[in-house]
This record gives C-alpha cells, sequence and structure tokens, in this order.
C-alpha cells in the first residue's frame, strides 16, 4: 500500500512538472510582420490570423513582431544582407524586393506546397520569382479613381469614363474651387499609380517591354504620358501645392471633400468607407481608357500585393508549420475579418461597398501589372519616384528626366535590345 | 543766478533721468516682444501634437488648427494600449543606465591619460580612437548584426547597449580630454607632492572636478540611448525586449500620419520623460557644455 501511495505521488508529481511541457507548443514560428494586431480596422486581420491559428494550431507557437513600416523594411533589408538573424515568415509584398532576397539564397522555396492553394494569379505571381512560390498574398491591391459622390452629384459632373474627359470634369471642379486630384506627391510614391496608368493607355505594356528592355523608358508612351501628367499639373488640377502635400494631407483632403478624386490603391477602402474617418460618400472606378488613340484597355489594371508572406530559409526546419500558416493565411476563415481589403481568396465577401467596387475593378483585369518601385530593381526604384517627382515643377523637361532615368537604367538593366 | 543754473542743470538732469529710464523701458518693452516670440516659437513645436491629440478624427479633419471642441482622453488610452509604454520603460532604462555604465567610465578615462600624459603613442592612440566618431551608424549595421548574431547577443539588452557604448566613447574621450585640459595641472602636481598616486589624482582630485562633464555625459548618452531607434530596430526582434521608442516608432508607422490625433497622442507619450529629464537637468546640461566649450 506504501509503495502504492509512493508510486501514485510520483505519477502525479511527474504529471505537475511534465504536463505543461507535453502540452506546450513543440515548434515557435517568428513572423515579422507590418500591422500591429490590435482592434483598428485595418489590422483586424493580422489580429485575427494570429489568434485564429494559435486556436487552430495550440501545438504551432506563432511569436508575432510588428515592426510597421519603414521598420520592417529596414529589420528585413539589414538581416536578409547579413542573411543570419532570419525570421521565419516576413511580411512583403513580393515582387524584385522579394526576389533580391530569393537570389541571395535567403528565402525558402514552397512551389510545391503552395502551387495548389486556391487565389487569384495575380497574387500567387507577386509572391513568385524566376518560377519558384516563395510565399502567399491573401490581399491584393488595385490602383483606381476614388471619386466623391457627392461633390460629382452637386456639379452634375460624371467620373470620366475616358481621359479626354478629365480636362472638362477638373475644369469645372477647379471653377467651383473643388481641387480635382488629391495626391500627396510630398511623399513622391503616391504620383506613380497615375503615371503607370497613363502610360498603359499610351502604350500598352510599355512598361512590362522597358523592363524587359525591349524599349527604353524614355520613348513614347512614357513621353507622353508625362507631358500629360504635367499638363494637368501646371493647369492646377493638383492643387496650387502639389508637391507640399504628403499622402496623408491628400487623405484628408478627400475626407473633407475639399478634392473629388484620388487615383491610389484600394488598401483606401477601409479608411474611405469608415465614419469616424470620413463623412463624404466616395466610390472607386477603375481608370477609363483614351476615347481614340490610345492602346491600353480598362482590363489592363495597375496593383500589387497588400499584404504577403513569404517564407525564409530558416523555415525549411519547420516546413510543415510554415505550410501550415501560409494555408491558413490564404483561408476564409482568416480573411473574412478584413474590412476593407480585396481578398485574394475565393469565397470572401466584400464587407463595404467601396471594398465590393474595388474587386469589381480587380475581378475585371486582364493584365495587372505591378507596381514599379516594387518590381525594378531596386538601384531604379528611388531615381524613378524622383523623375515622376520632377514632373510636379512647371518648369521641368519631362524629356530630359527620363532620358537621365534611362541612362541609369541601361547602368543598372542592361540597355535596349533590339 | 547760480541758484537758477543749478535748479536748471538738476532739471536737466532729472530730465535726462527719466528720458533714460523711458528709452529703457522701451528697449526692455521691444526686447521681451522679441523674446516671447521666440519663446512662442519654441513652445508651438510642443503645443501643436496637444492640440491635435485632444481631437476626433474628423475634428482634425475639418479643423486641425482649431482649439479642440472636447478632450479627447481616447486617443491617449489607444496610444498607450497598443504601445504598452510600461513595458518597454524597464527595458529602456536597462538600456540607458548600461549604455552610461559602459561609455562614461572608459571615455573618462581615456580622455585623462590623452589630456596628461602626452607623447606619441598617446597622439596616435587618441586619433585612432577619434576615427569611431566619424563612422556612421548606418555604414556598419549589417557586420555589427553578423558579429552580434555569431557571438548571440543579438536581441538581447547588453547586445544593444554595447554597441551604443562603442560608438559614443570616441566622442566623450574628445570631451573628457579637452576637459582635463582645461584643468590646472597644479593640482594634480601639488596632490602628487603630497604623496597621491596616480589613481588618488584621477578619483579624489581630477573626476570631481571634472563632475558637469561627467553629468552632462550622463544626460546625453541617457538622452541618446532613450531616442535610439535604429540600432534597436535592427538588433532586437523579441517584442519582450522592445524599447519603448522602438514600441513607439512601430505604433507610429502601423499608424501614421492618417491619423493625426492617435499619433500626436503617443508622440506626446514617447517624448514626455526625455522632455521631463531636460526640465530637471537643464542647468547641468548647459554648464557642462558652456565649461567644456569655453576653457578648451
Amino acid at each position: 500500500m506504501k509503495k502504492f501511495n509512493v508510486f501514485v505521488l510520483a505519477c502525479l508529481l511527474f504529471g505537475l512538472i511534465a504536463a505543461p511541457s507535453l502540452f506546450a507548443a513543440n515548434v515557435t514560428l517568428t513572423i515579422w510582420g507590418r500591422d500591429i494586431p490590435d482592434d483598428s480596422a485595418d489590422h483586424l486581420y493580422v489580429r485575427d490570423l494570429i489568434a485564429g491559428f494559435q486556436a487552430k494550431y495550440p501545438d504551432i507557437k506563432i511569436d508575432y513582431v510588428a515592426l510597421g513600416d519603414p521598420g520592417l523594411m529596414d529589420k528585413t533589408k539589414i538581416t536578409m544582407a547579413s542573411g543570419s538573424g532570419l525570421p521565419d515568415i516576413f511580411q512583403t509584398w513580393g515582387g524584385s524586393v522579394m526576389g533580391g532576397y530569393a537570389d541571395a539564397g535567403n528565402l525558402f522555396d514552397l512551389t510545391a506546397e503552395l502551387k495548389s492553394v486556391p487565389g487569384s494569379l495575380a497574387a500567387q505571381q507577386a509572391m513568385t520569382w524566376k518560377g519558384k512560390i516563395y510565399g502567399v498574398a491573401p490581399f491584393f491591391a488595385v490602383a483606381g479613381i476614388f471619386a466623391n459622390e457627392g461633390i460629382f452629384k452637386t456639379y452634375n459632373l460624371k467620373v470620366p469614363t475616358t481621359i479626354e474627359e478629365f480636362d472638362k470634369v477638373c475644369d469645372t471642379l477647379l471653377s467651383k474651387g473643388v481641387q480635382p486630384f488629391a495626391c500627396g506627391e510630398k511623399d513622391k510614391w503616391p504620383a506613380l499609380a497615375l503615371y503607370m496608368y497613363l502610360t498603359n493607355r499610351y502604350g500598352g505594356d510599355a512598361s512590362a517591354q522597358a523592363s524587359a528592355r525591349k524599349l527604353a523608358y524614355n520613348s513614347d508612351p512614357f513621353i507622353k504620358a508625362a507631358q500629360l501628367y504635367q499638363n494637368w499639373i501646371k493647369k492646377g488640377y493638383f492643387g496650387a501645392t502639389p508637391l507640399g502635400e504628403g499622402y496623408g494631407d491628400a487623405q484628408q483632403l478627400m475626407a473633407t471633400g475639399k478634392a473629388a478624386m484620388h487615383i491610389t490603391g484600394s488598401w483606401m477602402c477601409a479608411q474611405y468607407s469608415n465614419p469616424e474617418f470620413t463623412d463624404q460618400t466616395l466610390g472607386f472606378y477603375a481608370f477609363p481608357t483614351f476615347k481614340s488613340g490610345g492602346v491600353g484597355t480598362a482590363a489592363d489594371i495597375m496593383g500589387m500585393t497588400d499584404i504577403g508572406f513569404a517564407a525564409t530559409k530558416v523555415a525549411a526546419s519547420k516546413k510543415d508549420a510554415v505550410v501550415k500558416f501560409m494555408k491558413y493565411a490564404m483561408s476564409v476563415e482568416a480573411c473574412q475579418s478584413d474590412p476593407g481589403r480585396i481578398c485574394s481568396v475565393p469565397g470572401v465577401k466584400a464587407k463595404s461597398s467601396l471594398t465590393a467596387q474595388a474587386s469589381a475593378v480587380f475581378a475585371s483585369a486582364k493584365t495587372v501589372t505591378f507596381w514599379w518601385d516594387q518590381d525594378l530593381p531596386p538601384s531604379v526604384t528611388s531615381p524613378l519616384n524622383d523623375t515622376i517627382q520632377s514632373f510636379f515643377l512647371p518648369e521641368a523637361d519631362v524629356k530630359k528626366a527620363l532620358t537621365s532615368f534611362e541612362a541609369l537604367c541601361i547602368e543598372n538593366m542592361g540597355p535596349v535590345k533590339k | 543766478m547760480g541758484e537758477l543754473n543749478t535748479a536748471a542743470a538738476q532739471q536737466d538732469k532729472t530730465r535726462y533721468r527719466r528720458l533714460k529710464r523711458r528709452r529703457h523701458g522701451t528697449t526692455e518693452i521691444i526686447v521681451t516682444v522679441i523674446l516671447c516670440l521666440f519663446a512662442l516659437f519654441t513652445i508651438f513645436p510642443f503645443i501643436i501634437p496637444v492640440l491635435f491629440a485632444a481631437k476626433t478624427q474628423l475634428e482634425f479633419a475639418y479643423h486641425p488648427w482649431a482649439w479642440p471642441k472636447s478632450f479627447q482622453v481616447k486617443n491617449f488610452i489607444d496610444a498607450w494600449k497598443a504601445v504598452r509604454i510600461d513595458k518597454g520603460l524597464l527595458n529602456t532604462l536597462i538600456v540607458c543606465i548600461g549604455s552610461i555604465a559602459c561609455t562614461i567610465p572608459p571615455a573618462a578615462l581615456a580622455g585623462y591619460i590623452f589630456a596628461r600624459y602626452k607623447s606619441r603613442v598617446t597622439e596616435v592612440l587618441f586619433y585612432l580612437i577619434l576615427i569611431g566618431y566619424f563612422i556612421p551608424v548606418q555604414m556598419v549595421l549589417v557586420p555589427l548584426y553578423k558579429m552580434e548574431v555569431a557571438l548571440k547577443f543579438n536581441d538581447t539588452l547588453y547586445g544593444l547597449f554595447l554597441p551604443m557604448a562603442a560608438f559614443g566613447i570616441p566622442f566623450w574621450t574628445l570631451i573628457y580630454r579637452s576637459f582635463f585640459r582645461s584643468l590646472p595641472n597644479e593640482l594634480a602636481e601639488a596632490a602628487r607632492v603630497d604623496g597621491a598616486g596616480h589613481w588618488v589624482v584621477l578619483f579624489r582630485i581630477m573626476l570631481p572636478l571634472a563632475q558637469p562633464a561627467t553629468v552632462l555625459a550622463m544626460l546625453l548618452v541617457f538622452i541618446g540611448a532613450w531616442n535610439d531607434y535604429l540600432l534597436s530596430l535592427i538588433l532586437l526582434t523579441n517584442q519582450n525586449n522592445f524599447t519603448m521608442q522602438l514600441r513607439v516608432a512601430s505604433f507610429l508607422n502601423a499608424y501614421g500620419t492618417d491619423r493625426m490625433p492617435r499619433y500626436a497622442a503617443a508622440a506626446i507619450i514617447s517624448a514626455a520623460p526625455t522632455v521631463i529629464l531636460y526640465i530637471i537637468g537643464h542647468r547641468w546640461i548647459i554648464r557642462g557644455t558652456l565649461a567644456g566649450a569655453i576653457k578648451e
């Protein structure tokens, strides 16, 4: 009896000591992300992704580190350059930046595991580099026109359906004291979306050809687009001091009805449909085409990953857990909590009419051109944004600016092959 | 006649004094107004965030410069909750104290040697150390991170304050050197005559005299470590080790200026400790800076 009691006590003691370690997570995934997983509307996906994954897979612990932006980019750049101290998974927009990390041998090829995960082709392409899939992109962003429906209604105007109509609409808006476009060019990158659209509408796949070095960046479509852009700037369509307004200011102009249109990414859907952020009614429209003389079509869309995750070489030893996470990130269950982004996972319904409109634009896309400043080699992306910013100077010679940019591209990407 | 002259002279004198006082008074008013304007310019950046943080997002969007209709404490609560500054406070204090402990003693000792024992060797060594002052942190981030990973120092608080000290020592060596040089050598010689050795001269005489420099160094190293973002971002990964600045920066980066009221609230919370510290220690900072500058 005494021996039995000792045995039972020993078992209990063992149970007490061993139980926590038996039930504890045996794999820890370190994830570097952008958003803080809090209750803020545009952070809900990340919050629920982590909580939902932990609940579904209690044996896998998530160590999520929110770094914001540019914190995430800076930290990733340094660690990738050193090739050590990498996380298992990191948030990325894919493209050439991710490609550079893949070329350096820092990423983990998950092609076989993720090839069949349901999702949009464009989103998968963004996370693919040189034929290998390194991650998933549950949310995709496309650029379009956010238009203030109230302003258009008040002045009996219609959102332009051809590029030629812009001048008339913008002149009317200016005469009524409304700034036609909000941009935020102080931050440089916000002007890119419109320039990409104009170049496409003039020259179709000109940008793809230029990045493949079959066309120069100072060729006709690029120059014509820049000239039209600068012409609009000179007419005051972007306000009196467009270089003095940051992206945050552009949002405020739209939120308060001081500007009528904002050509930017669909990531703004959550905020532009949030009554705490704006009391205006906004709509999302595809960027129009030329009535005559253009090449690009309305189904040529500019955009890229909104939220994406890629695995690093460290993840090789935790392959199962990483694949489970990637698949869960692409599940309806995880994606449905996001209120504003365009989901690349089939079966996730848009929560606001603005997101539904943006999703419809994305669904109509026949080609998707990725943001040039994310898809071109990093050595030319900053100068590209500088070049576009120079269009905002009325005296600037856009031809000269594009020729300088082309010279840089020749240096970094090689000459145009004929 | 003579009396009249004296009376007139006295009247003139009084008039002159009055005029002088009036002129003096006018100058004083002009100077005060100018100084008040300067003060306003200085205070304005501190007032603006309070003005912004007190508003709702929409109120800010429509009337950014107007007086807030009501004070939105929610912005501060949200900022505090998201940032969890309380968690970062201890880490930051450890980093600050570690940074002070690893920067000031070696810098003071090196500064003393370079000031008092001049030879070709010490001069060459001094300039070698000084090279460190001209190396920007950004330039060595990748090798530093690699080295920290190899030593398993990354993601530790000492792994953060040790490089901070390494970057700080050259500058403070330079300051201590110029400070010790400005002290009269006779004091040390007198102590030596009384039988004091090198250590006694340094610790009993020279270091107490260098108190303004030490206080200045402590305050500025503390503020530098407190405000550090880049090194903390690269060298720390575990959220539990995050310093306050890193938490605040992550919060600000995640929200951006499009949510200015909350952004402003977080900025106020993050700046408060250093502002308070400066208010408490500004006399020493000014005294230390002037002492180092003038006596050189």
